[in-house]
């Protein structure tokens, strides 16, 4: 596929910084819900 | 309902109507009409994702599941937010570039035509079925909960989202999802401050969240892996990201949403955004749930919460049996209350050795308590072989029907009947675009102008909220073959996802041999369906994987495939 340079996104300077920002927010969540397990369980 | 509950049900609904006529009006063109002339901004792109995913079953049967199975159903949603940036990366810039109407146009573009059309008329058939479940399912609970007519709610819910979708296409739909989105939520927030501030006074919420936590509701994270358990962290990993790719990748009811994105990173940023958001909101409305939970720890809940099937129990052979049953469950409460109220006293005492005990009793009697239920859910089952024994969906509108006051169960209403009218709207919505732009401008119409396009789209979109409607008014008598429409969608998901994964990354198959392996992929998700006792889960893995195998297998025995400038 031809790759076009696309404008960066509003926040964050570059689209691959976003992604990794939404990727680290995943593995917060999982360690937060699993300190949430462990603290209720 | 009272007459205040009326009124504030009825208001939101006629406002909702109302807005959207009022937002789509002076729609001429196509692009208008079907992608809101791609203005739309990124909030109101994420929001339509959102609301187009979360229907009424989502804000109904969510909570009743952590009700009874505890809050594991989250980890199904653990691989979405990877979906989002994988598509993100792939198919919003591919798509926007090529200015495509629906996902099934790009199918013409990198294969050819037959592709485009099989794909395009598989959407029709799950998304066409799919549609109707979406409007029949919280018909058939709200009109069992409330005792109302289930035909003409049914109606109801069809022609007010017939009438704004037909008059403001895909702009009054995604300006209407925003609204009904924020309702629905701020419906739930509502049912969860009322089911905290009905506890007993010396119960807060910490102690409601403790109390679930020993009864084994707060089990948000499983990492066991096990095929057999349907919700733990990889199944949701893997699974869940199957599943995301396919339905926000494929499915021309979300990829119509991010197409009206005004630039490549307005769609981007909607995506992003749900990625972001949609894990906490499963999980709020799955504590929602387990809140109720505790909250009927300490008032008496009913024995089964579907009251149709209860009260045709009651009259029938079985009345004795039933009323043992209620008995059991009766007393078996008055012992769970007096066990949960020591353990909250004993949580607050720091009394760690009756906080065990308590528990162990606690659970004990929840365990009891579980085997009255099944048993009734038996007795029901005995007693009319076509019922639906499981009660979990009942849970949360039995609980919003008994203990909201006054105005709020209209409001709590009106946040459901939100949810199913913007999930219904976007099927119809894109129902209405594939019939047109990828069957009728296709192959029967070429050469129309635009604004006959339109009148075809608005006539489209009529004819499938009709189909919708009258499919949701038959299924009523499907009985047992409700199960296999509400599975259509695993029929052909996983070819469908087949078809898009070889097209994005796949550049040497052509459109023969991923036909043919589309065909060998539908016949080995039948052969599962019909021939093997396959979970219907796993039929998206065999139709995805069978498809991407056989369109290699068959490309290795046909002619190398020409790559064109549009295919790349």
């Amino acid at each position: 596929m031809i790759q076009q340079p696309s404008p960066p996104p509003p926040i964050g300077k570059t689209w691959r910084r976003l992604y990794t920002a939404v990727l680290l927010f995943l593995a917060f969540e999982v360690l937060i819900f699993h300190l949430f397990t462990r603290a209720f369980e | 309902m009272r007459t205040a509950d009326w009124v504030v049900l009825i208001g939101t609904l006629l406002s909702i109507v109302a807005y959207g006529v009022w937002k789509g009006r002076r729609q001429k063109r196509l692009e208008q009409y079907l992608l809101a002339d791609r203005q739309l901004q990124w909030y109101t792109v994420a929001l339509s994702v959102m609301a187009t995913q979360a229907s009424a079953i989502t804000f109904l049967s969510t909570p009743g599941q952590a009700y009874s199975d505890g809050m594991r159903f989250v980890q199904f949603y653990l691989g979405l937010p990877i979906a989002m940036v994988i598509l993100s990366v792939t198919a919003v810039p591919i798509y926007h570039r090529l200015k495509v109407f629906t996902a099934y146009e790009y199918l013409e573009h990198r294969f050819d035509v037959r592709t485009r059309t099989l794909t395009a008329l598989l959407f029709l058939i799950q998304r066409g079925l799919g549609t109707a479940m979406t409007l029949y399912a919280p018909a058939l609970i709200v009109s069992l909960v409330l005792g109302w007519n289930i035909h003409l709610t049914t109606l109801a819910i069809g022609a007010l989202v017939i009438v704004y979708t037909t008059s403001g296409g895909t702009k009054a739909v995604s300006w209407t999802h925003m609204h009904q989105l924020l309702i629905s939520l701020a419906g739930m927030g509502i049912a969860l401050i009322v089911a905290i501030r009905s506890l007993p006074p010396q119960v807060g919420l910490i102690d409601a969240v403790r109390v679930a936590g020993r009864m084994d509701r707060m089990n948000v994270i499983d990492f066991n892996f096990d095929l057999s358990t349907p919700y733990n962290f990889w199944s949701g990993l893997f699974g869940g990201l199957m599943v995301a790719l396919a339905y926000f990748g494929t499915d021309q009811s979300q990829v119509q949403r991010y197409l009206t994105g005004e630039t490549v990173a307005q769609s981007r940023l909607g995506l992003l955004f749900n990625g972001i958001v949609k894990v906490p909101m499963q999980f709020f409305i799955l504590f929602v749930g387990a809140m109720v939970f505790v909250f009927y720890q300490f008032v008496a809940p009913p024995l089964s919460f579907n009251p149709v099937q209860s009260a045709k129990v009651r009259s029938s052979a079985y009345a004795a049996e039933f009323q043992s049953l209620e008995q059991t469950h009766e007393s078996t409460f008055a012992a769970k209350r007096i066990a949960a109220t020591n353990l909250v006293a004993a949580m607050d005492a720091n009394d760690t050795e009756t906080v065990e005990r308590t528990t162990e009793r606690l659970q004990a009697l929840q365990a009891q308590d579980e085997e009255t239920r099944k048993a009734a859910s038996a007795l029901i089952r005995k007693n009319d072989p076509k019922a639906d024994a499981s009660d979990t969906d009942y849970v949360f509108l039995t609980f919003i029907i008994q203990n909201l006051p006054v105005g709020l169960v209209g409001v709590l209403l009106a946040s459901i009947f939100c949810a199913a009218m913007s999930a219904t709207a976007s099927g119809l919505n894109s129902l209405a675009s594939t019939s047109v732009v990828d069957i009728w401008k296709r192959h029967l119409s070429k050469e129309q102008s635009d604004h006959e396009y339109v009148v075809v789209s608005k006539w489209a979109t009529i004819f499938w909220g009709g189909f919708c409607v009258a499919f949701a008014l038959y299924a009523n008598q499907l009985g047992s073959l409700i199960v296999a429409v509400n599975r259509v969608g695993s029929f052909f998901y996983g070819t469908m996802l087949a078809i898009f994964l070889v097209a994005f990354y796949v550049k040497r198959v052509g459109g023969t041999a991923m036909l043919w392996g589309a065909l060998v992929a539908e016949l080995a998700v039948v052969y599962c369906a019909f021939y093997t006792d396959m979970a219907w889960l796993w039929w998206n893995v065999v139709g995805c994987g069978v498809g991407v195998g056989a369109a290699l297998l068959f490309q290795m025995v046909l002619p190398a495939r020409e790559i064109t400038a549009t295919s790349e």
